[in-house]
């Protein structure tokens, strides 16, 4: 177990260097700089920005810099909010999604498990195709079509929310909302099926010719077998969701990360973009790592063959 | 279904547990005017702001020289007075006694020396440096050349006296020092804290008529009236209170949910709504929109007569009613409506230098230049941003050129800096861009054109418009400056190296309560004079 759990660090750590790597290259590679407006400026001014924010050395002595600020977790100045630095922006930013993100998960999670379960147990039924019509409507339905559409209806049409800002639980309700019904749709459809594969299994028809109560069958027996993929796609979930989306921030005129990853590449704001890009990547390869731990400590399956070192 | 309520019971449970921090209430909050902002500010210094949102910011708590009123009128600021030398190359300022920061120490003339050399200082690396090359010096110390900011000429002859001394005479200067980047700033909180001063309310110390008291991330920015400015009595309003939202149609969404007195930024789709219902308003930009010719890139183009039949090809008024919407007025020259030169608006005094949708015209100049019916011009390429407004008026504009001269253009859209570099590339055979003027004056529109301008991406060079230019700035008596702008204008609209599109305007809402917000010609707002009515 030390000896995968070490390799699976090592990897992250390669995947994370990799990724900064990489999108170091590609953003520097992009036309035009932090300071390119509607205007040319004079080149007596484009050479005082060049010098005070380092931008005319060459590359590579730029990339070893940046790299040396990293091992100290520092991801160095924004180039568009002078006078802030990256981590700071990290930090105002990421509450506001992780706030949205948090209520988001759980309302996908907990109206999501519970209606892919009753989907797979009566399957067939009207309610089953009603939670099939609901999951295809709200996978389809893409959020910027979603977002205005819940902001026009409870805000401007009936006035019982109110429209945009971050403010009170009330200015939570939207956003959250719509940034939780795809991930709804997905839980329940994942819950449904793999219930539904498992219902006909040996082992539960075992246990029901024991005598054992059907409540106690689906609860006992085969949740838990069926809950290990949702567990799986936790990790990627979570870190999509945890780290904001640019369209409902925008509707909602939300303060999160959500902008960030779309502004800052338009502003070729270097320090954000690598910013949120590693911060995105840590979330995402920190989840699934977990996720995975998770998997393993709860299959025995997982364990046994990590114990065996790969193979069956 | 108890399990579905189960789960809602627990979002409700999570939503209270989820604490917020309450609002603070300044005195008399329904006095306080709520404006829009737009963006996060990138900076609140006014040496380092450059966009609309930080320079509207700036003007709330900051004001320089003179500060321009309705009309386009240059009126005093903190310079109660001042004097102009006979070669109008000197100019002195006479300060207020009474003018005070926030924090109540006075505004002198050793602020604006402190704060203007200190735009210039290369290491300050201020984008908008060049709105002072006019000072004597100002360019040299910028670029390095000169070390000794002493050289730079502008200096405090007394605690109240300010002395300019200037390269050329500058007709438009009192308006330019209006502008932001020559605002004065509080020398000592500037020093204690050079990078990050104008962070934090504390130390954001300004001599405007309102003062910052929170900046909250990218929520909102909150300002009181300053006791401390010489003409607080005149100031009506208790505060100001600006959201950061960047999409327009939440602005819009807001302000038809009350929590906005005035929105500035509306969505181009909901426009001819909003004029239906008789709500919208509109100021004129100081602005043009047009297209640039790449002269040098095919031979067609490199013809005077091919340029100005795609110019007058083009029905503006067509583009005007039908694509923009908005009531903006079609562009039959360079310089838009709204910069007075010796009491007379320049553009309704110049007229046009071109007829407006005038195919037959134009199919006759496309014969003439040896094209006849758009035969043997190769396909155009028109260079857009990304954006869905550039693209509508792209399309329409080629629709027109097909019909009209039998020519092919292809779109060619980019995303903004992509869009940039291609077009400093000459990567293109026209392209869309929207001009801004940096100043009151025909040279911030015309001065674009000179002979390898930095931002003339056209190729094309003329000595005679070079020097029309050139005398006309050397020239103090302003009606016969504007004789000579105008023809240099003539001189660029007859061989046309763009096309002249439209002049756009600002559209706003706002409550019937406001009055006096005043929409500066250079695009910002000045809530200075604002009044919400029935306080």
């Amino acid at each position: 177990m030390f000896m995968y759990l070490a390799r699976r660090l090592g990897v992250s750590l390669l995947v994370l260097w990799l990724i900064a790597t990489i999108t170091f290259l590609l953003m520097h590679s992009l036309p035009g700089g932090p300071f390119t407006g509607e205007k040319r400026l004079p080149e007596a001014i484009l050479k005082n920005l060049e010098d005070r924010y380092r931008l005319g050395a060459p590359l590579w002595q730029r990339y070893r810099a940046f790299l040396g600020n990293l091992v100290r977790f520092d991801l160095g100045p924004s180039y568009r909010y002078l006078g802030k630095d990256v981590n700071q922006i990290l930090a105002e930013a990421f509450p506001v999604s992780a706030t949205l993100g948090v209520l988001a998960l759980a309302l996908a999670f907990g109206l999501g498990i519970p209606l892919g379960i009753q989907g797979a147990v009566r399957q067939g039924s009207f309610f089953d195709q009603l939670i099939v019509i609901f999951t295809a409507l709200g996978m389809s339905l893409p959020t910027f079509v979603l977002a205005p559409l819940l902001l026009y209806l409870f805000a401007l049409k009936l006035g019982w929310l109110p429209p945009a800002l971050w403010g009170g639980p009330a200015h939570l309700l939207l956003p959250v909302v719509s940034l939780a019904v795809l991930p709804t749709t997905l839980v329940a459809r994942l819950v449904r099926g793999s219930v539904a594969e498992v219902l006909p299994a040996e082992y539960l028809t075992l246990a029901r010719a024991k005598g054992l109560a059907e409540g106690v069958v689906l609860n006992r027996h085969a949740l838990p077998n069926a809950l290990i993929p949702v567990l799986a796609y936790l990790g990627p979930l979570a870190a999509g969701v945890l780290t904001g989306s640019f369209v409902i921030e925008r509707v909602f005129a939300l303060p999160g990360l959500g902008e960030h990853f779309v502004a800052s590449i338009y502003n070729r704001d270097y320090g954000l973009i690598m910013g949120v890009t590693l911060f995105y990547s840590t979330l995402l390869v920190g989840l699934n790592l977990l996720v995975d731990l998770l998997c393993a400590c709860l299959h025995p399956r997982f364990a046994l063959l990590h114990r065996r070192g790969g193979g069956y | 279904m108890r399990k579905r309520g189960r789960a809602i019971g627990y979002l409700l449970l999570l939503l209270l547990l989820v604490s917020f921090p309450g609002c603070t209430l300044l005195e008399g909050e329904e006095n306080i005017l709520h404006y829009n902002l737009g963006p996060e500010p990138e900076t609140l210094d006014p040496a380092l702001a450059v966009g609309e949102p930080e320079l509207t910011a700036i003007l709330a708590a900051f004001e320089g020289l003179t500060r321009l009123a309705p009309g386009g009128e240059i009126v005093p600021g903190v310079a109660r007075d001042w004097q102009v030398s006979p070669d109008g190359c000197t100019y002195t300022f006479y300060l207020r006694e009474e003018a005070r920061y926030c924090n109540g120490s006075p505004v002198q003339a050793e602020d604006f020396v402190y704060a203007w050399r200190r735009v210039l200082a290369p290491e300050t690396a201020s984008r908008y440096a060049y709105q002072l090359y006019y000072i004597k010096n100002a360019a040299l110390y910028n670029s390095g050349q000169l070390t000794d900011p002493e050289q730079v000429g502008v200096r405090a002859l007394d605690a109240h006296t300010l002395q300019v001394e200037l390269e050329h005479p500058t007709g438009y200067f009192l308006s330019l020092v209006a502008f932001p980047t020559y605002f004065p700033v509080c020398r000592e909180v500037v020093e204690a804290d050079p990078e990050g001063w104008w962070l934090n309310p504390g130390t954001y110390v300004g001599n405007g008529p309102f003062k910052l008291e929170e900046w909250k991330g990218r929520q909102r920015l909150r300002f009181s009236r300053n006791e401390n400015y010489w003409d607080a009595a005149n100031v009506a309003l208790a505060g100001l209170e600006f959201t950061l939202v960047e999409e327009p149609a939440t602005e819009l969404a807001l302000f038809e949910s009350g929590e906005m007195d005035l929105a500035s930024h509306l969505p181009a789709g909901e426009l001819a709504r909003l004029a239906e219902e008789g709500r919208l308003e509109k100021v004129q930009d100081l602005a043009v929109s047009f297209y640039f010719i790449n002269t040098t890139r095919t031979a067609p183009l490199a013809n005077p007569l091919v340029r100005r039949a795609l110019a007058q090809a083009i029905d503006r008024r067509e583009l005007v009613t039908y694509v923009t919407g908005g009531g903006e007025e079609p562009a039959l020259a360079l310089v838009p409506p709204g910069i007075t030169i010796g009491g007379k608006d320049f553009r309704r005094e110049g007229g046009d230098y071109l007829v407006d949708g005038d195919a037959a015209g134009a199919r006759r100049l496309l014969a003439e230049a040896g094209y006849p019916g758009g035969e043997g011009i190769p396909t155009l390429e028109l260079l857009l941003p990304d954006s869905s407004e550039y693209r509508r008026l792209g399309e329409a504009i080629q629709e027109m050129w097909r019909r009209e001269l039998g020519l092919d253009v292809t779109l060619v859209t980019r995303e903004w800096q992509s869009f940039f570099s291609t077009m400093m590339e000459g990567d293109f055979d026209l392209a869309a861009v929207a001009w801004n003027a940096d100043y009151l004056d025909p040279s911030s529109f015309l001065d674009v054109f000179l002979s390898g301008g930095g931002n003339n991406f056209t190729g094309w060079a003329n000595s005679r418009y070079d020097e029309l230019l050139a005398q006309a700035r050397a020239t103090l008596e302003p009606a016969a400056r504007r004789e000579l702008y105008h023809r240099a204008e003539e001189l660029l609209l007859a061989e046309m190296p763009l096309i002249p599109l439209y002049f756009p305007v600002r559209h706003y809402l706002q409550v019937e309560d406001l009055k006096g917000v005043y929409f500066t010609p250079l695009g910002l707002v000045d809530f200075k004079g604002a009044v919400l009515s029935g306080q």
